[in-house]
């Protein structure tokens, strides 16, 4: 009994820094030479877990309250609600600056990182009908955020009820069928609730795999499902007091509370959905439908392996073996204790996995590309960047003032921000991958965004504070190099080079590239207008931009 | 270095070239092509438009007899277009009130209106997908699977590389260096339509070539410089052989997309500017403008291509038309500018004959509305547009804008045409043989039409 209880503990115990240093590029928004530290004192992965489980969350919404102080004249956001849409423009600036600053410098990291790849799968984006309302997007952004850790289920409905997602998937003042007309109840989010963001098109196994009936997979829904799943979602609208879509989000209450039901504009009829199977009966209200709705679509056995399947994409590697996919379906079908849908089980069954944590299925085809976003998110976070006033403007008008590290441009990120997909579908979909890859059965989604030169141009711009960028974008960020500087000082290159590959890659670099990296400090280091400051930006650059950091694995 | 290796080499290659040495990679009934074949040796280019989320191009085109309008009018509620707004192209149908450029086109017969195209795996009507009785497209309405069966040309789902791919892949002999300059992505996204070729398509976002962000941000002399971009290069150039082939697969990319510059050196030198060219208001993703703008500016250096490929297929990506909660005014209306701006474009540069532009979308959309917008549909009208069309023409007939017609099931439309009668009809003007087509649209066998006919010549 004892032994089996040490054997258990040691399973997830945190065997060397380079082991915690990947375990923290798929938990958090990348290792420090701090987190290691605090990963190997606490040693062992799933305390570790549990600890960041009781975190206070951090909320995207709040701080912009927090930090939006008013300048010339303009009153602090946080006593002028009418500022969400008069500043709009500006204030959807400032939604990304919350996401760098949080995700950067907030210590409920597993919270955040799950919550961004949440917000990869249910997709609400400023691109399209959300554009100006920057208060609708964070408060979406928090419902991600607060349940996290929380029941699945929980999150659906969430998701459901928000505005920011009613608008985005225009199922908000939807109203039922009119009997003189030919309109119909509008289809979109009955289409995707069950596409993108529960069950799939096709009857999965528990490994992820596609079920088949004579030689072809099963469609887990109709044209028919989709028309009576539209009927269930009628009867929301945002909590102004009018039901129409066009009377809609009018005030910051209405954009960021929960819809409420409009009864008398829900079709109360009988729903069969799910290939006719499910019965939602007649005489439901708006709120007992949609519930039951989204009760059956949580209860169907595709959910665990297609949502697992997507989380271990956007945490761990994008081609997880079958077995992988069946152990966290199996985890979010029952946590133990007889819980379905329990997303601490599912985070800790993606983290903790044998496949994620050693014994890898294939070290051959293990890991994944990093998105854009999660490079400079890991610079800042590696080298301390410290942030600076900034200034909003809207126009010509200075209206905030705060701290940040004013690095927000979508543009600089490669199309990539915080909810900014250009549509529901993500910015790749679990599928995306070059066509040799996918001839090979293999997909490798991240590089629908790695065209040109990936995003290697701008983390160049940040690693040397380029004098170019730095004024054009009036980026703050600073990063801190005194121990990488002084490593150079006092000429220990092998020994910058070890440490770098250890935070940043969790020492997976090739050792072809660590040799190039010491060759270049070695050759160039005595160039005319080199500085130890000069060089350690360049070879922090080059690991960076290297094909070996790209990959975590 | 021996000079006579180099030599021996060289010979090898050019023997190997001429004897056409991979014919081992055809299908077993193709002969190695002959581009385009030899009476037609001129310039041709196709610039795919697509329409993507879903056209509702029922409003776009509208019935304007009393009595269709009043039926049009019924069934779309407040999504209808005013009457007294369309813009005639015939007696029958108008274009809607802001769309006077598509409408100045097809008078002066440079645009044609295919009617109730759409992914199909063979002839069907309404009553015959009502009863199951025929193949039908696996996974209709759903936005990624119409829209990739679109980009494969093929609605069974056997087919996974794009069918652009495929014809610049038999518009070419295979040892023609020319075919690597053939397909161009002028988009913000990567396309499936250029996917699973022999060469990777080119991809540009703006008229230059040279690593200009790079230099700017990474490898300037702030960066490192050029010393730099020798050891960037060398690390990836390792990475090709990695034996995980997600690794091996981006570092080639990246190889691939560093090696342009040097190959394509000076190619926008020189490049011309075009009037006309907006970018609209609030565009989700890259304007429309912007990207045809740069079909346009490539269209004027195509002499300056390495071994001067003579047919190129563009991908032109236009976002936002899935239009659940809204009518498509503005989008419809940006359309028509930006077409109008491209076809003057192509009457500076004299190349109207040449190029010839085409609509694709995801799908129709539903011809009811839902309160605010419309939902996931199936058949659509196309446009196709240039000096080679027939233009002036409706193609196929005008479906009624009716639930429950002979052409409706439900109220989604159900093609009338396939979508690879409708590419084989520009694929054979780009000078693809019969068996040629047979081979790049698998199903093409399966509908009775060849030929739509709106293409001259």
């Amino acid at each position: 009994m004892r032994q089996g209880e040490s054997e258990k503990s040691s399973r997830y115990s945190v065997r060397s820094a380079e082991e915690a240093s990947a375990f923290l590029s798929r938990a958090t928004f990348g290792a420090t030479e701090e987190s290691i530290r605090e990963l190997q004192r606490v040693g062992d992965y799933r305390q570790w877990i549990r600890r960041e489980f009781k975190k206070k969350p951090s909320y995207h919404l709040e701080w912009v309250l927090n930090h939006a102080k008013g300048v010339d004249g303009t009153e602090d956001l946080k006593n002028d609600p009418e500022g969400w849409q008069r500043y709009s423009d500006a204030l959807g600036t400032m939604q990304r600056d919350a996401w760098w600053d949080i995700v950067v410098r907030h210590a409920d990291q597993l919270r955040q990182r799950v919550a961004f790849a949440l917000s990869e799968i249910l997709v609400v984006s400023r691109n399209g009908p959300l554009l100006n309302f920057p208060d609708a997007r964070l408060s979406y952004y928090d419902i991600l955020v607060r349940y996290a850790f929380d029941n699945f289920k929980t999150l659906l409905r969430a998701v459901t009820y928000h505005p920011a997602m009613g608008k985005y998937l225009s199922y908000l003042g939807n109203a039922k069928a009119d009997p003189r007309s030919d309109r119909h109840p509008d289809e979109n989010y009955a289409r995707e609730v069950m596409q993108l963001f529960t069950i799939g098109l096709y009857q999965l196994n528990p490994d992820g795999s596609r079920k088949l009936r004579r030689g072809n997979p099963i469609p887990t829904y109709t044209q028919q499902d989709i028309r009576e799943m539209a009927r269930v979602f009628t009867g929301l609208s945002d909590d102004n007091g009018e039901f129409p879509a066009e009377a809609a989000f009018s005030d910051f209450h209405s954009r960021t509370s929960a819809m409420v039901p409009f009864d008398e504009y829900h079709d109360r009829g009988e729903k069969r959905i799910l290939h006719g199977k499910k019965i939602i009966p007649a005489g439901g209200d708006t709120v007992t439908d949609i519930n039951t709705a989204l009760h059956h679509l949580f209860m169907h056995p595709n959910v665990g392996p297609f949502l697992a399947r997507r989380l271990i994409q956007r945490l761990v590697t994008s081609n997880p073996s079958p077995g992988y996919i069946a152990r966290v379906a199996g985890a979010f079908d029952d946590n133990g204790k007889g819980v379905r849908g329990d997303l601490k089980a599912v985070i800790e069954a993606i983290l903790l996995d044998k496949e994620a944590l050693r014994g890898r299925h294939d070290p051959k085809i293990f890991g994944k590309f990093r998105e854009p976003l999660l490079y400079p998110a890991h610079l800042f976070r590696a080298f301390h960047a410290k942030n600076g006033i900034h200034t909003l403007r809207q126009g010509e008008e200075r209206v905030y003032r705060y701290r940040s590290f004013n690095f927000n441009g979508t543009g600089m990120t490669r199309q990539e921000g915080p909810l900014e997909a250009l549509t529901v579908f993500n910015y790749f979909t679990p599928d995306d991958g070059p066509y040799s890859l996918k001839k090979k059965g293999l997909v490798a989604p991240e590089l629908e965004l790695y065209d040109k030169q990936g995003i290697d141009d701008v983390i160049m711009g940040l690693v040397t504070e380029n004098s170019y960028v730095y004024r054009l974008f009036h980026i703050t960020a600073r990063l801190q190099l005194q121990r990488e500087i002084a490593l150079i000082a006092r000429k220990r290159y092998r020994r910058l080079i070890d440490r770098l590959d250890l935070i940043l890659t969790g020492s997976r670099l090739d050792p072809r590239t660590k040799q190039a990296a010491l060759h270049y400090i070695k050759r160039h280091i005595r160039d005319k207008r080199m500085t130890h400051e000069k060089m350690a930006r360049l070879v922090i650059g080059l690991i960076m931009t290297s094909p070996d950091y790209a990959f975590q694995r | 270095m021996n000079p006579n290796k180099k030599r021996r080499d060289f010979l090898k290659q050019s023997v190997a070239g001429s004897l056409g040495i991979a014919l081992s990679t055809l299908p077993s009934n193709a002969t190695e092509t002959v581009p385009y074949s030899t009476s037609d040796s001129g310039y041709k280019a196709l610039v795919c438009v697509l329409l993507e989320g879903g056209a509702d191009t029922f409003n776009m085109l509208i019935p304007r007899q009393r009595k269709s309008y009043r039926k049009y009018r019924r069934l779309r509620g407040e999504l209808a277009v005013a009457r007294e707004t369309l813009l005639p192209i015939d007696t029958e149908y108008g274009f809607r009130g802001n769309m006077g450029e598509m409408q100045r086109l097809y008078r002066e017969k440079k645009l044609a209106v295919v009617a109730n195209v759409g992914t199909l795996v063979e002839p069907v009507t309404p009553r015959q997908v009502r009863e199951g009785s025929k193949k039908i497209p696996f996974e209709l309405f759903a936005h990624n699977t119409q829209r990739n069966q679109w980009m494969f040309a093929d609605a069974t789902g056997n087919t996974h590389n794009g069918w652009g791919a495929r014809a610049a892949d038999r518009l070419y002999a295979t040892s023609d260096p020319a075919r690597s300059y053939c397909a161009i992505n002028t988009a913000d996204i990567n396309t499936l339509l250029f996917s699973g070729g022999r060469k990777d398509p080119l991809h540009f976002t703006e008229p230059s070539i040279s690593p200009d962000t790079m230099r700017r941000y990474g490898f300037g002399p702030e960066s490192g410089g050029a010393a730099f971009g020798r050891v960037y290069q060398h690390l990836y150039a390792l990475q090709q052989s990695n034996r995980n082939p997600l690794q091996a697969t981006m570092a080639r990319q990246r190889i691939h997309e560093l090696n342009l510059p040097v190959k394509l050196e000076g190619l926008f030198d020189g490049v011309r500017d075009f009037d006309g060219f907006t970018t609209g208001v609030h565009e989700v993703g890259k304007p429309l403008g912007s990207q045809l703008e740069l079909v346009a500016q490539t269209l004027s250096v195509k002499d300056r291509f390495p071994a001067r490929p003579r047919r190129q297929i563009f991908f032109v990506d236009h976002h936002n038309w899935d239009t659940h909660d809204s009518d498509n005014e503005h989008q419809a209306g940006y359309l028509s500018d930006s077409l109008g701006a491209f076809q003057k474009a192509m009457e500076e540069l004299e190349m109207e004959e040449e190029v010839t532009l085409l609509t694709l979308s995801d799908f129709g959309r539903s011809l009811t509305p839902n309160g605010a917008g419309t939902d996931h549909g199936w058949g659509t009208f196309a446009f196709v547009m240039g000096g080679a069309v027939n233009g002036g023409n409706i193609y196929g007939k005008m479906p009624r804008i009716q639930r429950n017609s002979p052409d409706a099931w439900y109220d989604r439309l159900v093609p009338a045409l396939s979508m690879e009668s409708y590419l084989a009809t520009l694929l054979a003007w780009m000078g693809l043989s019969e068996d040629e087509l047979d081979l790049v649209l698998p199903n093409l066998r399966n509908f009775p039409t060849r030929n739509l006919g709106f293409m001259r010549g």
